[in-house]
């Protein structure tokens, strides 16, 4: 369903993504993790034809995205990590707009929109202006934009920030149910509790880099072999491979530092006493 | 110690904005220097016209002292109402900007600094705004006084005292209505508010200045000025502090025997009565006033859902109607868009009436026989000048518009040519709107016109040139952080655009009213026989540049667009 070859963005002497290879197939939620400034957003901007590669090609359900990226927006649908979104139309007016934009027959766009907006309790407000809305209520809108033309592929860019825990969970049964139906769905994301109970498989992008790719007890058994790595959440194998265990030693310098720094402070209190 | 934290906060601000410049493009240095070159310019202009008639009120008044002074009284109180009415205008909205919406304002607040510290150092740098706006429009009619009457150095520092007390007077007023407003509504109440108020306010200045021009006009006569702004008597207008601030200046110059100390006490108590009570009071209600900004006003929500539902029936369908249809939709419910519609609109409707009585009163008639055709054109390119004004803050822009929901438009299935010609009739909308039914009014006037037919053609024609520079220009510069508020830039940001915009489509204008003079420009060298085949020779010229449009459009302009929704 999503297939990237040798995908590569440069900015100057920068290099965004390099050389990334990935393959999602149908039926799969992949997680896609990294630092932040990795590159996972420009790789799903690449995926989804928000910005050219400046090498390399990736197509989403057999289109190639780079040659035809009309096309292939025709079958994918995609949720920003922001939720920017006309603050002068209704959440209705802007579901109907995007459905004109899919070309979706006005009837079939009507009666999504109300399902959609009962599955994310927006019924009573999809009639006021977007920019009365919150930062959650936006961005599930956004969501509900990127499923009006029941896409093969979604890609969802952090889904879950500014959403309460009730939706957050409806974001993770409606993606689980698109993966079953046979869809693919590609998320990127920081928490990485997320990414361990509900994809299949995760990739990880550190400097542009895909630094590991698989189904999480793969990436156990790859960094830390042996009987050791069971007791390894993603967490740890997150940390261990893109060098976040070195701040470990530096937080605890840091912790032993402001004890001592209390201890001295208590102690000039009672020499003052 | 408040005075400290105030300038350790303002340091910083500048620091960054001297670091900021530090960093800059060449394209961002180009842009500051051009700001300061035209500002410069703009103020020396202003400085060299009013200098230019005190020098003639000093020649042609000279044998009567006692008039020339009231004369100049009466103008240099003018201009200081001026700078009072553009402070109103604007001053409260940069005020209320830079005080309660700075993005830093939040972080000062949560640091250990005395609450009207921070307050206190917002309140020096939106006054520092406002002297920096305010200076072009005000100062330089008194150093141009100053000149003619060749006044010594000490004349333009007081000048300058004078002027910033004014000013300081106006912004610890603004500051402390805006406190006291802040504490009981809610900040997007507020922001309505400034709205409504600076709309009404400038469309008055507006109708002001159109009733003098079209006196002035009427009666052929420029002394009518002068009667006009005599109305403007010091001893009528006591209770203001532009009247003050003439005062105290004037009250230096001997010849004017006016009483100075009465002009800068009472300027004096206000600037620093105001500035403290302002300080004082941010100690209690700057905070409150600052968390209930961004509160929320619940909108009109059966109205929206009445008109939400009317069009879920029988809309058209595809790309083209749908980006037009959320163009319009968002443009309707944007009143601030409306000021500039209105503002076109009055414009538009005194040159009608300017013309109209010109005619009347047979100022018109010996012209008629030899330049009808010069002043038909004009009918039909004024009303395409107003849509063109009008549109290049709206559909001339509405890409760069599109802000930062333009994802939405790139991430859906959207070819480059179905969004340019939807982008496209937006810009030709309110030209379009304007010629049409300016030209079916015509009818029903004594005014010289084209036949409807050839006015609409004409039009229409130069409407879509026009709409087809607009979007070429958002194409090729967009500037997604621009925001539109009463005819201007909100926040400064994308002035060079909507100006670059105006510009542009003044010029090509210009252009089309060149190609529509050719056969006058050419009668006299081919006679008067030859007119019908200069008129086919023009009419096809316009042609020639539709289709140079047509083709730039579907052409370079396309692809340009294809990579904006592809690759950026």
């Amino acid at each position: 369903m999503i297939t990237a070859v040798n995908l590569t963005k440069r900015y100057g002497s920068l290099t965004a993504v390099d050389n990334l290879n990935l393959t999602v197939k149908p039926g799969e939620i992949f997680g896609f993790l990294g630092p932040n400034g990795a590159g996972k957003t420009t790789t799903i901007k690449m995926l989804v034809g928000l910005t050219s590669p400046t090498s390399g090609e990736a197509w989403v359900a057999g289109t190639p995205v780079a040659k035809d990226p009309v096309a292939a927006k025709r079958v994918l649908g995609y949720v920003p990590d922001t939720p920017h979104v006309y603050e002068r139309l209704t959440a209705r007016e802007l579901l109907r707009f995007v459905g004109d934009l899919r070309r979706l027959p006005p009837d079939r766009t009507e009666k999504k929109i109300d399902e959609l907006m009962a599955l994310f309790e927006l019924t009573d407000r999809q009639d006021e202006l977007l920019g009365g809305f919150s930062h959650g209520m936006k961005q599930k809108v956004c969501i509900a934009c990127a499923l009006l033309g029941e896409p093969k592929v979604l890609f969802l860019d952090e889904p879950t920030v500014g959403l309460d825990p009730r939706s957050a969970r409806l974001v993770k049964d409606i993606l689980r149910r698109i993966a079953d139906d046979g869809g693919a769905v590609f998320v990127s994301t920081h928490v990485l509790e997320i990414a361990e109970r509900m994809c299949d498989r995760v990739g990880i992008i550190q400097n542009g880099v895909l630094i590991a790719e698989g189904t999480v007890e793969e990436l156990r058994s790859k960094a830390v072999p042996g009987k050791e790595g069971a007791g390894f959440s993603l967490e740890d194998l997150f940390l261990k491979l893109t060098g976040g265990e070195e701040y470990k030693e530096l937080i605890r310098h840091l912790s032993s530092d402001q004890t001592s720094s209390g201890d001295s402070s208590a102690g000039d209190v009672a020499r003052r006493e | 110690m408040v005075v400290g934290y105030i300038w350790i906060i303002l340091r910083r601000d500048l620091r960054s904005l001297l670091a900021g410049r530090g960093k800059a493009s060449v394209k961002e240095r180009l842009g500051s220097i051009g700001a300061i070159v035209i500002w410069a310019l703009l103020g020396s202009a202003f400085g060299y016209g009013a200098w230019r008639l005190f020098g003639h009120l000093a020649e042609s008044l000279g044998g009567f002292p006692d008039l020339r002074r009231a004369v100049e009284i009466n103008l240099l109180n003018v201009s200081s109402l001026f700078v009072l009415s553009m402070v109103i205008l604007m001053g409260i909205q940069t005020t209320y900007k830079t005080v309660y919406e700075s993005p830093d304002a939040g972080f000062l607040l949560c640091q250990p600094v005395p609450v009207w510290a921070v307050f206190g150092a917002k309140f020096l740098a939106s006054f520092g705004t406002t002297v920096l706006m305010s200076t072009l429009y005000g100062l330089p009619a008194w150093i141009a006084f100053g000149l003619a009457r060749g006044l010594g150095v000490g004349f333009y520092i007081l000048a300058t005292a004078g002027f910033l007390l004014f000013l300081l007077s106006c912004h610890g007023v603004i500051s402390l209505i805006l406190l006291m407003a802040m504490r009981y509504l809610p900040g997007r109440k507020m922001k309505q508010l400034f709205i409504a108020f600076s709309a009404i306010f400038g469309i008055l200045i507006v109708i002001a200045s159109q009733l003098l021009n079209a006196k002035v006009s009427q009666s052929g006569d420029p002394t009518a000025i002068i009667e006009s702004l005599g109305r403007g008597r010091l001893s009528e207008m006591w209770y203001l502090p532009t009247t003050w601030m003439t005062k105290g200046i004037l009250g230096s110059v001997r010849e004017f025997g006016i009483d100075g100390i009465g002009g800068w006490v009472p300027l004096l108590l206000l600037a620093f009565g105001s500035t403290y009570a302002a300080l004082l009071l941010s100690e209690k209600w700057y905070l409150a006033g600052w968390s209930g900004r961004t509160e929320e006003l619940r909108p009109a929500k059966k109205r929206v859902r009445r008109a939400s539902r009317r069009v879920a029936g029988s809309r058209l369908q595809g790309v083209y109607w749908s980006v037009l249809r959320k163009d319009l939709k968002t443009l309707w419910r944007d009143p601030v868009v409306w000021y500039t519609v209105v503002v076109a609109l009055i414009g538009l409707g005194f040159f009608s009436y300017n013309m109209t009585n010109a005619v009347g009163e047979g100022i018109l008639g010996e012209a008629q026989s030899t330049d009808t055709t010069v002043l038909s054109v004009i009918m039909v390119l004024m009303p395409v000048l107003m849509g063109s004004v009008t549109s290049s803050q709206t559909g001339g822009v509405s890409l760069s518009r599109e802000g930062e929901s333009f994802w939405i438009l790139r991430a859906c299935p959207v070819s480059a040519r179905t969004l340019l010609l939807a982008k496209l009739t937006y810009a030709a909308f309110w030209p379009l709107v304007f010629v049409s039914s300016f030209l079916v009014f015509l009818e029903f006037t004594v005014l010289p016109r084209l036949t409807l037919w050839t006015g609409l053609f004409s039009g229409v024609l130069a409407s879509l040139l026009v709409a087809s520079l607009q979007i070429a220009l958002d194409v090729y510069f967009p500037d997604f952080t621009l925001r539109i508020e009463l005819g201007a830039s909100a926040g400064g940001k994308g002035t060079g655009k909507l100006l670059t915009t105006m510009f542009s489509s003044m010029g090509m204008i210009v252009l089309i009213g060149a190609v529509l003079f050719i056969p006058l420009i050419f009668r006299s060298r081919f006679g008067e026989g030859a007119v019908p085949v200069l008129s086919i020779v023009s009419y096809l010229g316009l042609f020639a540049m539709a289709f140079g449009a047509t083709g730039f459009m579907l052409g370079p302009a396309t692809k340009r667009l294809h990579r904006m929704l592809t690759d950026m």
